[in-house]
């Protein structure tokens, strides 16, 4: 566990490993990000999936999310197209859960009795992936740094029981805590690496990708491919599955990976403006369905089942 | 006597669902111990982001006990009447009844029996019954549990104490919490240790000793207070807002109101901007210079006394502020460097709906519309139409991008900063208005015109591509069209042919649908045809237009339109009859306006409503209904017995005595007045008028007999009773008046 001995705020990877200590001692098991680009922390499986079902789980991992459009070719102090969330998914929510996440602040050099953390409502949802919940934003001096949820619906399919989902915004907590108005000046370790050192070359060459380089043409029809392969897995599952005897799905997260490609692809194709207003709605809908028939047949099978 | 003190306490509620929660909470838990026979003498509420509080004073420990009899079958009833009476008094046998007599005979009647309750162990019912049932405006299950409230329910604190120092828990269990005597203070200015209470008086001081304050009126009060004296002492003045006040009230426990300088670099940005980018994102109060209006300040409202100092607080936010701000700053700078043709040619791009093409399109339907309006109403035609013209365009713009709520005010902002006319850029703002009952209506006559042009051509839009709303769903506010429409009209007292404008706006959006749904027969980016649309502002023109140049083919868009404005017109009087209902009107009065006769202009509609409404009220309106009644009750009986409806013309030559052939000329020659009255709109003239017939009506029933055994006689009264009927219908369907009124 990473001291706070002479006072000095945390370093970003600090952070990270502090966290992850606190929410070790909770129970949680510790996941390390999935290995596909997404959009926020919930796609992952671990919680996506895991929140289905009435199986307990309690996790915590790092996630790098992209947010295509967000890029600003590392010009801007506070947006980045990549970033860190840092998640905690526990079913069922623990009823100390609020408490246990402002000791995690505590932890991190974020006193209630300092600073004004305030919870601000904000229900929370996620049209890609028919998923809401109702919880708040979490305000500290102003700043928004988390978000809380309590799951109440995923993939379309009624949460029983409910999760709670808490998801730490990394870059502008450590931001917060090291008193640091420019997120690439965040002190990365105690070694004197920077967040800049590490990440703004990045931010400038995927700014360029995703407004200029992509191919729209090739992400459309990775786009369409992923659809198609989703699908196809999930009828092969079932039917492999079927002829096993039973009624499990034998493909579900293979089929989810495709789903997690597909609202990638979208994001990219957004961030583009090459999808009208329009059209925006129908591509949103093809991906919740991608969802809705993945969380289906997680349903059936030994970690969603009974 | 009692008081009950109880307190539900949960994780933080939204500010803006606490006061009906609380109100609620109240009222269910008085009408329980009332519907329980419970009396007490008085009800308060409390209410935090933590907390809903209720307290019942002079409360009666226990309901007294009430014996009733009931009375049951006689005697000599069958068995089965008596056994089934027994069974509903739950009574073991007939010896537990007793006879009694009365004039109306001899009967078994059962003693009733109901105990007094405890206060207490009604309350042990009351609370999780209402905890179970409880409406919030959304709510939602947590951990493994089944139960809905707004936020996981945490505690909860339920004592009945007396004044004598008695103290006593009442016990339940709900939503997997046990009911206690404990509370806690503030989540970080208190130990956090729970505490025990005895009653009400004692609740308020302990928390107030552990920070928090629980009564939501004083913490507004005191947020309202700090704020005049911010102001006061930084010679500045509050920008008014009672909502965020509310707002704020209910996000803390123990409201703390810092304030600090908005840095000097910011504070060129416009006033709405600043103010929105505050409000909307920080819950930033705005406080401004008294001379200069410009806003100097910010006030924040914090939930805790730092144990670092208020700075720390202060900091934060400032740090908060100052991204927010550089953001809306960097935005409004790229945003000015983009000319606003530039913007216009923008919205090419900027779908407006699938089937009606995009913002631009729309944008020329709505100019040549508003000018259309212009010219009827008298308006400065140029403006009218550059305010239209640039009406959308900030919709392309980074600001409106960020904050879509400043959209218009964006538009105004940007269009003064470019040099147009005032009026123009107020236009531009207030086209948009209003948004819903409360907004406020343009009476700038440049934004009334482009007002208008903007709903009749969404509504007229929508129709035509067969989007109109059904039941509860309205996804494109047409509803609130209308209703814009209406006050628009109404409250400017705008004498227009809406019927009119709705087939002009019906041809354009026809036309413009036709071009969208077959945009490789009809190339709308073609110059000939741009610019015979652009150059026509009469929708006629810009068909004939485009008919020379073989754009559009041989649908008869006309016969279309007047169809769509037919149905369009009739919803929005619909909708009229709901606006005058929900201004207090008597409800069978529009309708008797409405009814029969096509109604075109709303402002008279509302004007003849108003009118029928006051001399209904008169002895003459009382008696004009009577006279319609009279004459045509019997009409309608004839009619219905004869299987048709009279409508030829009535022989005068035929008239038997003077009564009817008075009642002949009299309708001519009052009909004639009437209409002239009604054509000036003045529609209590046309009333009073109408009613100098009573006399002859009045008079042709007692001397005439309608269904006299002459055939030919019978049916030419019926024939001029319905000429009575036409005249009375000149003013109203008095049929649609509600008869069970008088």
């Amino acid at each position: 566990m990473i001291v706070n001995k002479n006072e000095e705020p945390l370093s970003f990877q600090d952070m990270i490993l502090t966290l992850q200590n606190f929410w070790a001692e909770q129970g949680c098991v510790l996941l390390q990000p999935y290995d596909a680009q997404m959009g926020a922390g919930t796609f992952h499986p671990a919680t996506t999936l895991r929140s289905l079902g009435p199986k307990p789980w309690s996790a915590a991992y790092v996630q790098p999310s992209r947010r295509p459009g967000d890029g600003r070719y590392g010009d801007n102090p506070n947006r980045l197209q990549h970033y860190y969330q840092f998640q905690v998914i526990i079913k069922p929510s623990p009823p100390n859960i609020r408490e246990l996440y402002l000791q995690s602040l505590e932890k991190i050099g974020v006193s209630g009795r300092k600073h004004d953390i305030r919870f601000v409502e904000d229900d929370w949802e996620s049209p890609t992936l028919g998923a809401w919940g109702l919880g708040w934003e979490v305000w500290c001096d102003g700043m928004e740094v988390s978000q809380f949820t309590y799951f109440q619906q995923c993939c379309g399919i009624d949460c029983h029981p409910v999760s709670a989902e808490v998801t730490y915004g990394l870059e502008r907590l450590s931001m917060f805590v090291q008193g640091v108005d420019n997120v690439y000046d965040l002190k990365y370790n105690r070694a004197g690496v920077k967040y800049g050192d590490i990440f703004l070359q990045s931010e400038k060459e995927f700014s360029r990708y995703n407004f200029e380089y992509a191919d729209t043409d090739i992400l459309f029809r990775h786009f369409e491919d992923a659809e198609g392969e989703c699908k196809a897995l999930l009828t092969k599952g079932y039917e492999d599955g079927a002829k096993a005897g039973g009624e499990a799905n034998l493909c579900v997260l293979p089929a989810y990976d495709q789903c997690i490609k597909a609202s990638h692809y979208f994001n990219l194709l957004d961030a583009r403006g090459v999808i009208s207003v329009t059209e925006r709605q129908s591509y949103i809908l093809r991906v919740r369905d991608l969802a809705r028939r993945c969380g289906e047949a997680y349903l059936t099978t030994e970690a969603g089942g009974e | 006597m009692a008081e009950l003190l109880l307190e539900l306490f949960s994780e933080e509620i939204p500010a803006r669902m606490q006061q009906k929660a609380a109100e609620r909470l109240d009222a269910e838990l008085c009408k329980f111990l009332t519907g329980a026979g419970i009396r007490f003498s008085g009800s308060q509420f409390f209410r935090s982001s933590r907390r809903l509080v209720a307290v019942i004073s002079g409360l009666s420990e226990r309901s007294s006990a009430v014996s009733e009899y009931r009375k049951g079958p006689r005697p000599d009833a069958p068995e089965a009447a008596i056994s089934g009476f027994l069974k509903s008094a739950g009574l073991p046998g007939v010896e537990a009844l007793e006879i009694k007599e009365s004039d109306k005979g001899t009967f078994y009647y059962a003693k009733i029996d109901t105990p007094g309750r405890d206060a207490k162990d009604v309350i042990a019912e009351a609370v999780p019954e209402i905890v179970k049932s409880f409406t919030w405006q959304k709510s939602m299950r947590w951990g493994a549990g089944s139960v809905y409230w707004v936020r996981p329910l945490q505690a909860i604190l339920c004592v009945i104490s007396d004044e004598a120092g008695k103290s006593e828990t009442v016990n339940f269990e709900v939503a997997g919490v046990t009911s206690g005597r404990q509370t806690r203070g503030h989540e970080f200015m208190s130990s956090g240790e729970p505490f025990d209470v005895r009653n009400f008086a004692d609740y308020a001081e302990k928390l107030r000793a552990n920070a928090v304050i629980v009564d939501h009126k004083e913490r507004y009060q005191l947020i309202e207070e700090s704020l005049k004296k911010i102001a006061h002492d930084t010679g500045t003045e509050p920008v008014s807002d009672k909502e965020l006040i509310e707002e704020v009230t209910g996000l803390t426990e123990y409201p703390v109101v810092l304030s600090a300088p908005i840095p000097e670099h910011f504070q060129d940005l416009p006033d709405e901007i600043l103010r929105t980018s505050m409000r909307n994102h920080q819950k930033f109060f705005s406080l401004k210079d008294p001379v200069s209006q410009k806003i100097k300040r910010f006030v924040t409202v914090a939930g805790i006394r730092s144990d670092a100092g208020d700075s720390v607080i202060l900091n934060g936010n400032l740090r908060v502020l100052a991204a927010r701000l550089s953001d809306a700053k960097y935005f409004l700078e790229t945003d000015l460097k983009i000319a606003v043709e530039q913007r216009l040619e923008k919205l090419k791009t900027v779908t407006f709906h699938a089937a009606l093409g995009s913002q631009h399109e729309r944008t020329d339907r709505i100019v040549s519309l508003a000018r259309e309006i212009a010219q009827l109403l008298g308006a400065d035609e140029q403006k009218t139409a550059r305010a239209a013209t640039i009406c959308k365009t900030d919709l392309v713009t980074e600001t409106v991008g960020e904050f879509p709520e400043l959209q218009g005010v964006t538009g105004r902002c940007y269009a003064l900063l470019e040099g147009e006319d005032e009026a123009v850029a107020y236009a531009v703002e207030e086209h948009y208005r209003p948004q819903g009952p409360k907004d406020k209506t343009p009476s700038n006559y440049v934004s009334i015109c482009v007002a208008l042009a903007d709903k009749l051509d969404q509504l007229a839009g929508f129709w035509v591509i067969g989007e109109k709303p059904t039941g509860s769903k309205d996804p494109f506010a047409l509803r609130r069209a209308a209703l814009g429409v209406i006050r628009l009209i109404l409250e400017n007292k705008l004498s227009l042919n809406l019927y009119q404008l709705l087939v002009s706006a019906s041809v354009r959006a026809a036309i413009w649908a036709d071009i969208v749904a077959n945009e490789d027969l009809y190339d709308l980016s073609s110059p000939i045809v741009a610019s015979v649309i652009k150059k026509n502002k009469d929708a006629s023109m810009i068909l004939e237009g485009l008919r020379r140049t073989g754009a559009l083919g041989d649908t008869d868009y006309e016969a279309r339109a007047r169809e769509n404005a037919q149905d369009l017109n009739r919803f929005i009087l619909e909708r009229l009859k709901v606006y005058l209902r929900d201004r207090g009107a008597r409800p069978d009065i529009p309708e008797a306006i409405c009814a029969g006769a096509k109604q075109e202009d709303i402002l008279l509609v509302a004007e003849k409503v108003k009118a029928l409404e006051e001399f209904l009220d008169t002895p003459e309106g009382e008696s004009i209904v009577s006279a319609y009644r009279r004459a045509v009750s019997i009409l309608t009986i004839e009619e219905r017995k004869d299987k048709t409806v009279y409508t030829d013309a009535p022989n005068p030559d035929l008239a038997e005595s003077p009564a009817e052939e008075n009642l002949f000329s009299a309708t001519e020659l009052l009909s004639v007045r009437v209409r002239e009255a009604i054509s000036y709109e003045n529609v209590r003239t046309a009333l009073t008028v109408m009613a100098e017939i009573l006399p002859t009506v009045n008079e042709f029933f007692n001397v005439v007999t309608v269904n006299c055994e002459d055939h030919e006689l019978r049916l030419n009264r019926l024939l001029l009773l319905n000429r009575v009927r036409e005249f009375f219908h000149l003013a109203a369907d008095f049929s649609q008046l509600d008869a069970g009124r008088e």
